[in-house]
């Protein structure tokens, strides 16, 4: 008797929903309904009488210049492809939660922009379509740059070895950089530091010698960021390890993945760190303190520091930072090596796939997915991508001598060039190539653009440590044992620096580490690690 | 006449209440008891894009993982301290306050203190814990300025475990006593004026007063409210938590809420964090019931 209403109730809800479905699909399709037993030949736009309607969803960069359908980009990508976008938006901060309500309310928009990670997760559960074969007989420059570039494939494709989402290419390798006051080390007659060593005499020099006028000791010599971007043992690179908690602390080392914290290196590293933390060398704060950069480098405090290269290169030209010392000059040096004519690499650095991509709702149907790839696959052509990167010809840019420049409109409009660029849609977190020559023509001056590309032009960088893709099954017994040891790890790493823990303690960390059955998560990720390779062959 | 009256007639003799009752009752309906069909995850290795319906079972097995967790004793452990030491502090401080605020006879004073007393608690948490923060920083704070004053050198509360509670509770009675201070003004205001007058005219003083009139007077509240407070035992907010703690004092700061938060939530294991969750309010819901019959022997006060 229940069973039978209940059937009643879910038919009728069923019913209701078909009917609004079939309505909003009327609406919609009709013209792409009239081309779709004649393809299109590859790369053009088919012909249609109106425009295709194609819903997505977003994150928008900026909270005060949310994307609508008449953000200049998008409104021009339209036009070209024929196209009308629905566009449904949030800032990004809120994107990764809006986008997994999205995709468990079922209610997909046609397109969806997210994180790969998630992108593939979702896909692999059926949420997206694999875009593989639309690649493969529609999209030539999706082809070119994602399929045919084995390094890329590898970090685009999810672990059943399918593309569901098309990546965002960053354009320049360079991420975080040594950065020093080099104005500072001309004060003290010093040479940039090399060594670890001699890192250990400039910082001291720092702390010990009255450098900004506010009595000896007020300068932070060194800044660890722990609390906004959680990158704080750059400095491990000169033992040629890599300590990454954003990525779980897995580094390819001699052919195989291994877990860096339980290596020898690891143990000599943090004896450094922790001398350099209790001789005041490092900021006494910089677990818990937010922004570091900015409070230190604004205040006139900072010696160096290892943050984003282009940021920090910026400041010589900040107003803030002129006011209280116009001399400040921050300089990009080489990464620290233990011995002097070691080669000196890094292991931060973008990776040729950025976190960013954007996918086809599995609901969509055959035809409308084919316009919709042909889409993406004209934002990854050169036109496209000058679009995206650089906005409209004689509008927001021109060509001087060969090279795109920003046009007056955009490098002096009243937020500056950067606010101008994401408030009018260019460079959204959606597939797109990033252009190199966006990269230069964005920096403030020539300076900042020596200094973004000094670490590219001399090869200053370690083989990426790539992030691997496990399966589902890998995952659960992956998260099982990791996500304990990842606490831990966390937990440990940040007392052996502050001397919490003594670093003679070091054993027992590592047994401890392999009590808890790290050996487990070390074979699946070098499973994992076999794939990628096998891809990127 | 039938003397047992049935629900209908209950319902016609009544309707305008019932119906003043309607948009609660569809409230609760809607957002507490419809939801808890989802605590089914907890039972499930959930999906989100197949859905509650459609995600595979997997019967206890969360629920052991959880037990087996290398962090399950040091969670429940650093739970329970915060929430204990937090009753034993925190709990009879507002009782205090409120009996204080009604010996005073300054009626603009005692207004003017009052709202001072219960305004940290519209100060949003993120706003109070950047706060702690600033006066803890060992860097130009508060605190370790003052030690200064004394020639004491300074200390980085923040990063030793063994500070973590104390600043923690303090700061939540800091921003709390005030505010539930209100709930025991109220039933203060109910004690009939005769029975102070009475004590008065029998000699009893104000401290006689206290105990024989106001404490027994308040008792029923008092003991609600500890029943309440006892179903979250388990339970920590996770906001103020994390806004604090930061890994290298995980050792006591950790408790459930935030473990579900960085696991669960930001690591996408939301069947995992819906077991957590679940035991929490199965330990909390026992509490309460257990603790609810001995009051009702005891005195009679109960919940239901």
């Amino acid at each position: 008797m229940f069973q039978k209403k209940m059937k009643k109730c879910v038919a009728l809800i069923l019913g209701t929903m078909m009917a609004f479905s079939t309505l909003a699909g009327c609406g919609g399709n009709g013209g792409a309904a009239t081309d779709n037993n004649a393809p299109a030949a590859t790369g053009e736009v088919s012909e249609r009488t109106e425009p295709l309607q194609v819903s997505m969803f977003l994150p928008s960069r900026l909270p005060d210049a949310l994307y609508t359908k008449d953000t200049l980009t998008f409104k021009v990508l339209a036009e070209k492809m024929n196209m009308d976008f629905d566009i449904e938006t949030v800032v990004n901060a809120e994107a990764k939660n809006k986008f997994s309500v999205i995709v468990a309310s079922g209610k997909t928009n046609d397109v969806m922009a997210g994180t790969l990670g998630d992108i593939n997760k979702f896909g692999m559960s059926g949420a997206f379509l694999p875009l593989d074969d639309l690649i493969d007989q529609y999209a030539p420059n999706l082809k070119q740059y994602v399929v045919d570039n084995k390094e890329v494939l590898a970090q685009t494709a999810a672990s059943d070895g399918k593309i569901y989402g098309i990546p965002m290419l960053t354009a320049v390798r360079t991420a975080m950089g040594y950065c020093i006051r080099q104005d500072w080390l001309d004060d003290l007659g010093m040479e940039a530091p090399v060594t670890i060593d001699d890192w250990y005499k400039v910082l001291t020099a720092f702390k010990n010698t009255d450098l900004n006028g506010n009595g000896a000791g007020d300068i932070t010599p060194l800044l660890l960021d722990r609390a906004w971007e959680n990158y704080f043992n750059n400095f491990a690179d000169a033992w040629g390890i890599e300590l990454n908690g954003n990525n779980d602390y897995w580094m390819v080392k001699d052919g195989e993945v291994k877990f860096a914290p339980i290596l020898p290196e690891t143990k000599e590293y943090l004896e450094t760190m922790a001398k350099w933390y209790r001789e005041g060398l490092i900021d006494q704060e910089f677990i818990t303190r937010e922004d570091t950069n900015n409070y230190h480098i604004l205040n006139n405090k900072a010696g160096a520091t290892c943050y984003w290269t282009g940021y920090i290169a910026g400041m010589n030209s900040n107003s803030e930072v002129l006011a209280l010392d116009p001399d400040t000059n921050w300089q990009v040096i080489a990464p620290p090596v233990l011995t002097e004519g070691q080669p000196q690499k890094t292991f931060s650095q973008q990776a040729a796939v950025g976190g960013s991509a954007w996918a086809i709702s599995s609901k969509v149907p055959e035809d409308k997915a084919i316009e919709i790839i042909k889409m993406f696959d004209y934002v990854y052509s050169d036109e496209g991508s000058m679009l995206f990167n650089f906005g409209v010809e004689g509008e927001s840019y021109q060509y001087v001598d060969g090279v795109p420049e920003y046009t007056d409109l955009v490098t002096k409009s009243e937020d500056g060039l950067v606010t101008w660029i994401r408030s009018n849609g260019m460079q959204p977190l959606i597939g797109i190539r990033q252009l190199p020559e966006y990269e230069a023509a964005s920096c403030a001056n020539d300076d900042v653009r020596k200094q973004l590309f000094d670490y590219v032009e001399n090869d200053y960088f370690y083989d990426i440590n790539p992030t691997l893709v496990l399966t589902e099954d890998e995952q659960d017994k992956y998260d099982t044992v990791m996500s304990a040891i990842k606490i831990y790890v966390d937990e440990e790493l940040l007392k052996f620096i502050i001397g919490s823990r003594p670093i003679d303690d070091f054993d027992g960390f590592v047994a401890r580490i392999q009590e808890m059955g790290i050996d487990e998560a070390i074979a699946l990720e070098n499973q994992a690690y076999a794939r990628y390779t096998s891809l990127s062959k | 006449m039938n003397r047992k009256k049935t629900f209908a007639t209950e319902l016609k003799n009544n309707k305008y209440l019932y119906l003043m009752f309607l948009p609660v009752f569809i409230w609760y309906v809607l957002f507490c008891y419809v939801p808890m069909g989802g605590m089914v995850i907890a039972f499930q290795k959930f999906d989100i894009v197949k859905g509650v319906f459609h995600s595979k079972w997997l019967g206890l097995e969360n629920f052991r993982a959880l037990f087996k967790d290398p962090y399950f004793f040091r969670l429940f452990k650093n739970t329970l301290f915060i929430n204990v030491f937090g009753l034993i502090f925190g709990f009879p401080l507002p009782i205090i306050l409120a009996i204080a605020f009604n010996e005073i006879r300054l009626k603009r004073f005692k207004k003017i203190t009052q709202t001072i007393s219960y305004l940290p608690h519209f100060i949003s948490s993120v706003v109070v814990m950047s706060m702690v923060i600033h006066f803890l920083s060992p860097d130009g704070g508060l605190v370790n300025g003052i030690r200064g004053l004394f020639g004491l050198e300074s200390i980085y509360f923040l990063q030793i475990p063994k500070y973590f509670k104390t600043i923690f509770i303090s700061t939540g009675i800091w921003q709390g006593t005030g505010f539930s201070a209100i709930l025991y003004m109220a039933a203060l205001a109910g004690i009939p004026k005769e029975q102070y007058e009475a004590a008065t005219v029998d000699g009893a003083g104000k401290f006689k007063q206290m105990f024989y009139i106001t404490l027994p007077n308040l008792a029923p509240t008092i003991v609600v409210m500890l029943l309440i407070n006892l179903g979250s035992i388990l339970n920590v907010g996770h906001e103020r938590i994390i806004l604090l703690y930061n890994p290298a004092i995980y050792e006591t700061a950790d408790v459930f809420n935030s473990y579900v938060y960085r696991e669960g939530i930001m690591g996408f294991r939301y069947s995992y964090a819906q077991a957590v969750t679940l035991f929490q309010n199965l330990v909390g819901f026992f509490l309460v019931f257990g603790a609810n019959k001995i009051t009702r022997k005891l005195d009679g006060t109960t919940l239901w």
